[in-house]
């Protein structure tokens, strides 16, 4: 770590800092005041630069009451089923992952090289990539407007595999070892070294792929039909894009916000974790 | 009564191999330490009796049951690493009770094995603290008690003193040697500390590239090393080896132009007039006295003072071969200095030079 003794050193780095973050801020500021003020105070210049009054009626509007004339439905729902795809996804994620990542580790099986060869490939198929296929998959099997058809597609991950393996290789292999000797099968070992030396990687990588499953965007648009199975990214969509009328900014930038709000959540609630798992460092 | 017999057995990698056939056979409570070079393969044996690693051909047995096939978990065994390998997130009583939990334990019995294991290896105090809270000594008395707790048949250590600070290693090479002569418990340890291996040893096994060199007692060992690189490897500072011949009807050896050495018997007639290696331990040197038969002269090129011992390296003022000899500690020397120094034919080994073999004779 550089010691910043000098003290114009210690303002610089902090002018820094608070540059950078008003440059991320700034339009996270500007849509918070936008969910605070009426759609007239928007579209009339100057474009307000402090927090209106209408706060609790633009919220209020597009988590309960709904503006039907306007097209703006309760997002509440949305909400659920966002956070439940992106559970599933960042779970299953994890699940998989670990699972697939534990067996190319420990064990020497035949086509191992092989099969992680396969994985490594599906780094080159995202879903844009391999929309229509499985789309038809997700068709022919019942599962559009489902959260397995939202979720299911999105789970196989090479990335977090990867992660997975790194995190395993700097294991000692005496650790395996001293588990055989103990009496220990490969699950028991899985269950009772692996996964609780693996805390720390789950907690981080959990965050990451929640807020990529929050995120997700084209794969639900194209799964899902049903406005019950719509994801809160989807209803913000919907009400931009509408037709034949102006754009409801104020209740678009509400639900942005509200949108924001739930991956902050976790990030805040994992950080706690994190910083845990940074501190109490076990390896 | 033997406990464990290794035969014939052989590893290999794909198509290398790495052990050449070792046979092997050890009583019950003995204290077996098999020392070698690194990459010698001793540590591949040991996983191969531990059964962590599959054996090409051969046979393993303890107590005559084939156990070749038989994962680690029912050799009856319990090993301690060179790293410990303790798991990390327990504490060092769930560390030492892992094993016996998956043997479906009583946890009122595992708790008395527990105690009285932390009592003798005094971490009656340590057990709710995990790894990392502990010292490298503190850790290696936990693997230990790991180890014991189990109250196996058969203890194996890995090289288990290597990543501890020399004083410690001390320390704890007695402990383990105390431990071992208490319980009794049929033991063989890895190492490539002669130190290690000399004092612990009721049985040191000498291996290298996949062979075994010699087996024996540390003194048999020492005193009659089987070949040479046995004769090297075991003693410190090396042994020294010279080119020699063979003349006289074997009876005398021929260092170099000047310097011969007779001998009463002819057990060298075989080599009549051919180079043997001879091997003289820097112990067996000593400075030469008026009425020794044998002298001959040592230039010192760098020197050694440790207090208790001197050791001199240097080159032979006749033929200029290298030598190191270990004196006493009062004896002080120093760089260009001319030692005269002499030794006694019976402390003298031979080599063939080919094979390397130890010739029998004195």
């Amino acid at each position: 770590m550089l010691v910043d003794k000098h003290p114009f050193l210690r303002v610089a780095t902090h002018v820094c800092l608070v540059v950078g973050i008003l440059f991320l801020m700034l339009p996270i500021y500007f849509a918070f005041v936008a969910s605070t003020h009426s759609l007239r105070d928007l579209l009339t210049a100057p474009i307000p630069f402090l927090p209106g009054k209408m706060l609790f009626h633009n919220y209020y509007t597009v988590l309960v009451k709904g503006a039907p004339k306007l097209g703006v439905n309760p997002v509440d729902r949305m909400l659920l089923n966002s956070f439940i795809m992106a559970m599933f996804i960042a779970v299953g994620k994890i699940v998989v992952s670990i699972l697939s990542a534990f067996a190319i580790v420990y064990f020497r099986f035949p086509f191992r090289k092989l099969c992680f060869w396969m994985i490594f490939a599906t780094l080159m198929l995202p879903v844009q990539v391999r929309i229509v296929p499985t789309f038809q998959i997700a068709a022919s099997l019942d599962l559009l407007n489902t959260y397995t058809g939202l979720s299911l597609p999105l789970i196989a991950s090479a990335t977090a595999t990867f992660l997975f393996r790194q995190c395993f290789l700097t294991l000692p292999d005496e650790l395996c070892d001293a588990a055989r000797i103990d009496g220990a099968g490969p699950m028991r070992f899985f269950w009772n070294v692996v996964l609780p030396l693996s805390k720390i990687n789950i907690a981080s990588l959990f965050v990451i792929m929640f807020i990529y499953g929050w995120n997700q965007y084209l794969w639900p648009l194209v799964a899902t039909t049903s406005s019950k199975m719509s994801t809160i990214v989807l209803s913000m969509q919907k009400l931009a894009t509408a037709a034949d009328q102006i754009p409801q900014w104020n209740y678009i930038m509400a639900i942005a916000i509200l949108a924001l709000l739930v991956p902050l959540l976790v990030v805040l609630v994992m950080q706690r974790w994190f910083v845990k798992g940074l501190v109490d460092s076990e390896k | 009564m033997t406990m464990l017999e290794l035969k014939d057995i052989k590893k290999r990698y794909a198509n290398t191999e790495v052990i050449h056939g070792v046979n092997l056979s050890i009583e019950k409570g003995q204290f077996v330490v098999i020392v070698g070079p690194s990459g010698c393969g001793k540590s591949t044996m040991l996983r191969m009796i531990a059964g962590l690693e599959d054996i090409s051909s051969g046979n393993i047995t303890i107590h005559g049951k084939l156990v070749n096939r038989l994962p680690p978990k029912s050799r009856n065994i319990a090993m301690v690493f060179q790293n410990y390998a303790l798991y990390p997130h327990m504490n060092v009583y769930d560390n030492m009770a892992y094993g016996l939990k998956m043997r479906k334990m009583k946890k009122a019995d595992i708790k008395v094995r527990i105690t009285k294991a932390a009592e003798v290896l005094k971490l009656t105090d340590l057990l709710k603290r995990r790894p990392k809270d502990l010292s490298g000594g503190q850790r290696q008395r936990v693997a230990m008690g790991r180890a014991m707790v189990r109250e196996p048949e058969l203890f194996l250590f890995d090289e288990p003193l290597s990543n501890l600070d020399a004083r410690l290693r001390v320390d704890m090479r007695l402990e383990i040697y105390k431990l071992q002569r208490e319980l009794g418990i049929t033991s063989i340890y890895v190492t490539h500390d002669q130190v290690e291996a000399m004092t612990l040893a009721d049985v040191l096994v000498v291996m290298n590239h996949g062979h075994v060199e010699q087996m024996g007692t540390p003194l048999e060992i020492y005193n009659k090393p089987a070949t040479q690189f046995v004769a090297s490897f075991i003693g410190s500072p090396e042994m020294n080896f010279l080119d020699v011949k063979v003349c006289g009807d074997g009876r005398t050896i021929k260092l170099n132009d000047q310097i011969t050495l007779p001998f009463a018997g002819s057990f060298l007639d075989q080599y009549e007039r051919r180079q043997i290696v001879l091997g003289i331990r820097p112990e067996a040197l000593h400075i030469a006295e008026k009425n020794d038969a044998i002298q001959f002269a040592m230039r010192v090129d760098l020197v050694e003072a440790l207090g208790s011992d001197t050791i001199a390296y240097g080159r032979m003022v006749h033929g200029d071969a290298r030598l190191v000899v270990k004196l006493s500690g009062h004896i002080r020397t120093h760089v260009g200095e001319v030692l005269t120094l002499s030794l006694r034919p019976s402390n003298l080994h031979f080599f063939d030079k080919t094979s390397g073999k130890r010739i029998i004779g004195l």
